[in-house]
């Protein structure tokens, strides 16, 4: 495999991931988050700091923890610290405020964390960031540079994988179910003995820390992360991938991050800039990215791989339910009416 | 103290050209009740269209109603393109307009950037000569710019209060629909609002300009929440709020920069901002009724 190709599916895997864990919060629980790729941030920067080795003021690298872990541990901390974080902020934010007001608040707190990791030195090295991380797995494997390559693209895409299938299964659990009945009618829901902020807290969580273990996979891959790689705008991107796919959608948003977030780069790259203009194509690939996202909100809402909506079977079930879910509700069978889109 | 009241003195000036986009904003919050990610951007372009109308006349008072134009068609642009197709929309909900208008910064911010490029391009400054005015050291210019800011505010301010199409507009901002049943063109009223709002933004952006002495695409994205916290601070969708919010964050943020360092001066707008929707999300100036019944 020429490694062109092993980077781009490398990056794939890893922003399909990112773009699932956004799909959580965004998708299933309505919440307009920012802060997104600040929890990313978060979790590159911890995963770092636990796999490198002390950091040295003399040379410029000045870090927190320098623990000099193995890649695992790097990133179940980055996980875990990011969804604690999520924790904090969402408990305080998810209670009182929703909609644009939770929009509002996330992009405040991701801007002030960009400020402190890039003003504040001893935390993550300030503007320089963190650089020289180590190939996971260096001291037990001792790959070839391109077999590294494949190497990381293999965890890169079992942890897609592995996020694919967790949130296939979590689509038809009961808990997403509310989340969804949440997002949809929150008067409602609660109504029905459904805490929103509960659930939206518990989504909030677990977007957080895919978004910590997405950052950790960035940080592997590109063995330094700074204020200069990454940027709030970075989620809108993500929420382009989304929005295309179709929001709520597991395999929607899987096909929308691979079409829009790798697609779309990639062709750009093919484009002559005009003038040898550093600017123009980065530029160009911005106002695609804001034009698609028009289209389809204009054209397709939905997205092209729309969420499905609960259908009811012949038995007045939902589809979806298990037999053993069949069975009771056969004996407690009852005309049952849908709730409509129509708001109130 | 000589540095603490000139920090006062330029939060004052800072405060100025935010009291112009804050007020933008809290119109065109008060008549379709959603924040425009888009605010910012609407700056820039009237920073720009100054910029370029400076080429051409090479006088101050020609960029000014440049820049006003410039943002008066592009927050038309913005509502009619980016709002109002997804305001009543069944189906979509109000998350639509707001990645709608984020959608927008983009695509303005990236054609700004198409056009002039990424390098700082240099804006026209006046050389200051320094007044005294009470205890602060303010130039001739930064003098022009609080003028103008004012008379803005003021004359908008009577234009809603005294004339009849002010008085249109108000009450499509108070309830749309009995304003529509009383025979008043509320969506042609909501369009001159975001036409007047962009403005007020223009011209802000084009102070703005004057103020930072050089232009680059993301010089008004960067100030867009500092203009949510001042509108928010002073209560979203009053005039008088917006004007005392963006009082507060002009001199809180100029002043914390001469205690902290400047680099964090936004952070401190961004903590009021916060504080300000988790604590009291109807501002602490009170806030208009809306305000109230929105964020609650």
């Amino acid at each position: 495999m020429s490694s062109y190709l092993v980077s781009v599916l490398t990056l794939g895997a890893v922003t399909v991931t990112l773009a699932l864990g956004l799909n959580l919060q965004y998708g299933w629980a309505g919440d307009l988050n920012l802060a997104y790729y600040g929890f990313v941030a978060l979790g590159a920067y911890i995963c770092g700091v636990v796999v490198l080795p002390k950091g040295n003021p003399a040379q410029g690298a000045s870090w927190i923890l320098g623990l000099h872990q193995s890649f695992v541990v790097g990133a179940i901390s980055a996980a875990v610290v990011a969804a604690v974080a999520g924790l904090a902020i969402g408990s305080v934010a998810l209670r009182r405020v929703t909609g644009d007001y939770f929009a509002i608040v996330t992009l405040s707190v991701t801007l002030i964390f960009w400020t402190f990791s890039d003003q504040f030195a001893p935390m993550f090295n300030g503007a320089e960031g963190i650089f020289g991380v180590q190939p996971a797995f260096g001291g037990v494997l001792h790959l070839s540079y391109n077999s590294y390559g494949q190497f990381l693209l293999g965890i890169c895409l079992a942890v897609m994988v592995i996020v694919i299938i967790v949130f296939e299964v979590l689509y038809r659990s009961p808990f997403a179910r509310t989340l969804r009945a949440v997002r949809d009618d929150p008067v409602s829901a609660s109504a029905f003995g459904i805490s929103p902020y509960r659930r939206k807290l518990v989504a909030f969580v677990l977007g957080s820390a895919v978004a910590g273990l997405g950052g950790a996979l960035i940080v592997e891959y590109v063995t330094a992360f700074s204020p200069a790689g990454w940027s709030p705008v970075e989620t809108f991107l993500l929420f382009s991938g989304i929005i295309v796919g179709g929001v709520g959608s597991v395999w929607g948003v899987f096909f929308g991050a691979s079409v829009v977030l790798i697609g779309v780069p990639q062709m750009t790259l093919f484009i002559p800039a005009p003038g040898g203009d550093t600017t123009f194509l980065p530029a160009l690939h911005d106002l695609i990215i804001g034009f698609i996202i028009l289209a389809f909100l204009y054209l397709r809402p939905r997205g092209v791989f729309p969420e499905k909506s609960p259908q009811l079977g012949p038995d007045n079930t939902l589809r979806w339910q298990s037999r053993l879910v069949q069975a009771i509700a056969a004996r407690a069978r009852k005309p049952r009416e849908l709730v409509g889109d129509e708001p109130a | 103290m000589t540095a603490f009241l000139n920090a006062v003195g330029f939060g004052i000036v800072t405060a100025s050209f935010l009291a112009l986009a804050t007020t933008g904003l809290s119109l065109q919050y008060s008549v379709s009740r959603l924040p425009n990610f888009a605010q910012g951007d609407i700056m820039t372009v009237g920073a720009y269209a100054a910029y370029v109308a400076n080429g051409w006349f090479h006088s101050l008072v020609f960029d000014g109603i440049f820049a006003g134009l410039a943002g008066a068609a592009m927050a038309w642009i913005v509502y009619m393109a980016l709002i109002r197709p997804f305001a009543n929309r069944l189906g979509t909900n109000r998350l639509t307009a707001v990645v709608s208008t984020l959608a927008g910064a983009l695509i303005i911010e990236n054609v700004l950037l198409m056009f002039f490029g990424g390098n700082a391009v240099a804006f026209p400054t006046v050389s200051g000569v320094s007044n005294h005015i009470g205890p602060f050291l303010l130039t001739n210019e930064q003098l022009v710019i609080i003028g103008v800011s004012l008379a803005s505010i003021i004359a908008l301010h009577a234009l809603l209060k005294f004339t009849i199409v002010g008085k249109a507009v108000r009450a499509v901002a108070d309830h749309r629909d009995l304003a529509r049943v009383s025979g008043l063109p509320a969506g042609l009223l909501t369009q001159l609002t975001w036409a007047f709002s962009g403005l007020l933004t223009g011209v802000s952006g084009f102070v703005l300009g004057l103020t930072a002495g050089a232009l680059v695409p993301t010089l008004g994205f960067s100030y867009l929440l500092v203009i949510f916290a001042a509108a928010v601070v002073g209560g979203i969708g009053s005039i008088r709020g917006a004007l005392g919010g963006a009082l507060i964050i002009g001199v809180g943020m100029e002043v914390s920069a001469v205690y902290l360092s400047s680099d964090y001066k936004q952070v401190f707008a961004l903590f009021l901002l916060i504080a300000t929707i988790l604590i009291r999300p109807t501002g602490l100036l009170g806030g208009s009724r809306s305000a109230r019944k929105v964020a609650a």
